[in-house]
């Protein structure tokens, strides 16, 4: 949220994200635990070396580049998948054949299953919507974004795991991300 | 039908019909009366050819050890 008085505006708070698959539908990412955004800019820069003290005489930016990171404790299947770098699947099982835990089925049933490694690579965009708690909040529009997963997930775990991802923005047909501000109240 | 389980059988949820079920897990050594669990006659052949459940017969004579 954003707390707004005559001169100021402070930010604090949480909020959520949305990530829509490319070629697939919106949805939300689930109990984030970060969102982080970072701009990163390299300039080329001419010094005047007619003296013994060089001077900066030009500079000009030579790319300017976002990265977006973050981290969720919702492990269901879409973030798993995402987590894998695979693909949500069903498998039919038949009954009598034997299932992934070891055991026999004993009537036809359909698993879901994440074909891990095969798209390792999650595109799309992403949204992320400041929670309606203070004077105004912020909408982060990522247009175009290649995220992967990083960082481990612990299946034996005495604390709720985490899946990590990060990744690169991408400029998508002359847009890159824009931060909307919604008055709330 | 009273079947005997010989491996550890898992039944998915059955969400329609009168039968609904939840999920569970019979471990082998049971012995079930497949009407009670849903099974249906594909079920129980497919079951008894990958030799997870057999057949239990009412009234099967005793075999009696002669002295």
């Amino acid at each position: 949220m954003i707390l707004k008085d005559a001169n100021t505006s402070r930010y604090i708070g949480g909020g959520e994200l949305l990530h829509t698959p490319k070629g697939g539908t919106e949805r939300k990412i689930g109990e984030i635990q970060s969102a982080k955004f970072s701009l990163n800019a390299e300039f080329a820069e001419a010094y005047d070396r007619s003296s013994s003290m060089k001077k900066l005489s030009a500079k000009v930016t030579k790319s300017i580049s976002g990265k977006l990171e973050f981290t969720t404790n919702n492990v269901n299947l879409e973030n798993m998948a995402m987590a894998l770098g695979g693909k949500v699947e069903d498998v039919a099982f038949a009954s009598g054949a034997k299932l992934p835990d070891g055991t026999t089925a004993a009537a036809a049933v359909t698993l879901k299953c994440i074909k891990g490694a095969t798209n390792p690579i999650i595109e799309g965009s992403f949204k992320f919507v400041g929670d309606s708690d203070g004077d105004e909040k912020p909408i982060l529009v990522i247009y175009k974004a290649n995220v992967t997963a990083n960082g481990e997930f612990n299946y034996i775990a005495e604390d709720f795991q985490q899946l990590s991802f990060s990744g690169e923005v991408l400029e998508d047909n002359g847009k890159y991300f824009d931060e909307y501000r919604m008055p709330i109240s | 039908m009273k079947i005997k389980v010989l491996k550890k059988l898992y039944f998915p949820e059955k969400k329609s019909g009168e039968d609904k079920l939840k999920a569970m897990y019979i471990n082998a050594g049971m012995e079930i009366d497949s009407e009670d669990f849903g099974l249906s006659k594909e079920d129980i052949k497919n079951l008894v050819a990958s030799e997870a459940i057999m057949e239990v017969k009412e009234n099967q004579p005793k075999t009696e050890v002669k002295k």
